[in-house]
């Protein structure tokens, strides 16, 4: 566990700490745009989604469960590294506003 | 590569095998690949082709549910399933015979590719089951060949207990209903496959569909029909979609590219539906309580979770049916004695009463008293019932909880983790159903609201089969918490038990309108339990009180789970903002709910 829920984190470090937990469920060194679609160009499948899920919690230190952010596309194509950008950082706000 | 093939003699092999993956899945690049093989098939060098697993416990699982959440239209669906469906049919359409050679789990999907094949076999083995998870999981209509293609083969009436009612087949149940061409041993498969093989050069057999369509009596459909239609009523288009698709199954129409679209149509509508998404999220939910729970596990973990009597680990599943009511715990100090000292691969797990033989009658009581409930343990209230979860409670070594939950998954079950003292989290779960009834009961709430309002909710599953569930009596429950409940004064136990029989008996739905206030009361009593655990560290992650509510209580599919629905603000807001719903609550829970909303942050999911 790497923080607590109570730290306000700032926009550049939750880019960067979810850059490099992408990579460590990927378990490979590429360039990641904020472009990138995760099943399109990432290949991720469901199941790794839930690594990566899982993955997100273990470095912020909260409830990350990524199916609302999931159901937030209307095409799982639609899912791309910056769009999770903007969630963890609003599920990150939330926590710390409790 | 998620194909590979290789000829063996007169016979083209296919195996499975998604990468960086513990299941196949049958995802796009694997239905090309399929494609593009079966054209190649020369039944000059090729007598048959053989579909087998290079997964020691995945057939093949599904197609990728993000697949499923991308359909917005049913022309996109035809789109986005095109390769799967392509594959499937060039199965069908293969110019030798086809065999699928189970060995594990066969889900959804799984279950319609097979059925695409000429012949099917399928080893013997505690993984092997056949299930179809999309209407009972997801609430959509399947939409590969499922509809179609099974009520030919294992008659409409047992085709309708696997796509509605989501019964689970192990290998010799599903020969028994025709699913199967053999089933072959875990130990000698590979053999007895061999000798089977000249049987599957033969010409295709013949499907039996209007012998066994005739088979289907009337009173079957109306049964089926009043079933559905007691449903709640925003599940009741997909079951009755299915149904109908069956129908037509059954009868003598061919399978081909119209039927197939037919299905998919029905599909693509039922996908798009909101309870449909709901319930699709539910999977992330479960796989997060999956990885959490196997978390630490080492390279060396068991294939098979050896139960000391090697062909019990084989029958057990079988055997368990037949045993007498009895509350299993198990403890863990043989494993750790044996993994230790001698770094064997096997998880050894000794009943209570040290009996060699898993799984026998101990002298455990069925509902142990506190002193009696062993520090470490796996924990199965639901075995009579079949319910597949179980509780691994205070395994101090996180290897030895790792692989004993590996080993439970991996058998179908689901897997909660817990620790601390003072009992199971799910006998909590259980009281605290039992004080929302009791609650419910004191405030002269009748059973036939309760039913009706649960059902309303969305509930498939009533409180007569979550006491099924926990292996313990309802009336006997709810006599015991009335009467116990200092709090709200003395109170007639043959009253409440009363009430919890008629409670028991009350059939599914009546006339009587429904009360959401009763839900709520309910919904609060579980919140109230799952947060005092959280607090309490008693369990890591919300999901495992959300896999618990789904599987012991039947949580419903359309509303996703217990804590992604009962929230903070969905608690402030509906229950302790409104005087009805808090009247109905012991002051100690509506107490612990305030403190829940009002003060306590989200808590690491790792903490404890």
């Amino acid at each position: 566990m790497k923080a607590a829920t109570s730290y306000q984190f700032k926009r550049p470090e939750i880019e960067d700490r979810i850059k490099s937990t992408i990579l460590k469920v990927m378990q490979k060194t590429v360039a990641l745009r904020k472009a990138d679609s995760f099943v399109a160009v990432l290949g991720f499948n469901s199941l790794r989604m839930v690594s990566l899920s899982l993955a997100l919690e273990e470095e912020f230190g909260c409830q990350l469960l990524l199916n609302d952010w999931i159901a937030s596309a209307d095409d799982p194509r639609d899912l791309t590294v910056g769009s999770l950008y903007d969630y963890v950082e609003k599920v990150l706000a939330d926590s710390a506003n409790q | 590569m998620s194909l590979t093939c290789e000829t063996r003699g007169s016979f083209l092999q296919v195996w499975f095998d998604t990468p960086n993956s513990e299941i196949n899945i049958f995802d796009h690049p694997t239905a090309d690949a399929l494609t593009k093989i079966l054209a190649m098939v020369d039944p000059k060098i090729h007598k048959a082709v053989l579909f087998l697993s290079k997964k020691p416990a995945s057939y093949i699982n599904g197609v990728g549910l993000l697949l499923a959440s991308a359909i917005k239209n049913a022309d996109e669906a035809v789109k986005l399933t095109a390769p799967t469906r392509m594959a499937y049919l060039a199965v069908k359409n293969c110019v030798v015979p086809t065999v699928a050679v189970v060995k594990g789990s066969c889900f959804g999907c799984g279950v319609e590719f097979i059925s695409h094949c000429t012949y099917r076999v399928a080893v013997e083995s505690l993984e092997t089951t056949f299930y179809m998870t999309e209407i009972p999981d997801y609430l959509f209509v399947p939409a590969f060949g499922g509809t179609q293609l099974l009520p030919p083969l294992v008659g409409l009436e047992k085709a309708t207990d696997l796509v509605l009612w989501g019964e689970k087949w192990d290998a010799p149940t599903a020969k028994r209903f025709g699913l199967l061409t053999e089933t072959l041993s875990l130990r000698n498969w590979e053999k007895e496959l061999e000798k089977l093989l000249p049987k599957f050069t033969a010409k295709k057999k013949k499907a039996k569909k209007a012998a066994r369509a005739k088979k289907t009596h009337s009173t079957f459909w109306k049964k089926t029909e009043e079933r559905i239609y007691s449903l709640p009523p925003t599940y009741q288009k997909p079951y009755l979609d299915a149904y109908h698709l069956l129908q037509i199954g059954a009868s003598a129409e061919a399978f081909n590219e119209l039927t197939s679209r037919r299905e998919l149509k029905v599909s693509a509508e039922s996908v798009m539906r909101l309870e449909s998404k709901m319930a699709l999220s539910f999977f992330f939910v479960r796989q997060s309580a999956r990885l959490i729970s196997e978390k630490g596990r080492g390279e060396n973990s068991p294939a098979i979770l050896n139960l000391s009597l090697p062909k019990a680990a084989l029958t057990w599943g079988k055997s368990l049916v037949a045993q007498p009511p009895e509350t299993f715990i198990f403890n863990l100090h043989t494993y750790k004695q044996n993994s230790e000292a001698a770094r064997t691969a096997g998880v050894f797990i000794e009943t209570r009463n040290s009996e060699s033989i898993p799984f026998r009658v101990g002298s455990a009581p069925v509902r142990p008293a506190k002193s009696e409930i062993p520090s470490h343990g796996v924990y199965w209230p639901g075995y009579q019932s079949q319910c597949r979860l179980v509780e691994i409670r205070n395994v101090v070594s996180g290897q030895a909880r790792a692989d004993v939950a590996f080993c439970f998954n991996k058998m179908g079950f689901s897997t909660i983790v817990s620790q601390g003292d003072g009992g199971f989290f799910l006998d909590e779960l259980w009281r605290n159903t039992l004080r929302g009834l009791a609650a419910l009961y004191e405030h002269s709430v009748s059973p036939e609201e309760v039913i009706n309002s649960l059902c309303d909710f969305g509930f498939l599953e009533f409180p007569a089969t979550w006491a099924e569930r926990f292996g313990v009596s309802l009336a006997s429950g709810i006599s015991r918490m009335a009467s116990g409940d200092a709090q709200r004064g003395p109170q007639k136990g043959d009253k409440a038990r009363a009430w919890g029989s008629r409670l028991q008996k009350t059939p599914r739905i009546n006339t009587t309108a429904p009360n959401l206030l009763v839900v709520k009361a309910l919904i609060a009593y579980w919140m109230s339990g799952v947060v005092k655990t959280l607090s309490d560290s008693k369990i890591a992650h919300l999901a495992f009180a959300d896999v618990a509510a789904r599987e012991m209580l039947g949580f419903p599919l359309s509303h996703l789970s217990l804590s992604r629905f009962a929230t903070k603000k969905w608690l402030k807001n509906e229950v302790l903002a409104s005087a009805e719903v808090v009247g109905l609550l012991n002051p100690e829970v509506a107490d612990e709910l305030r403190h829940y909303t009002d003060f306590e942050s989200v808590r690491s999911p790792r903490q404890g």
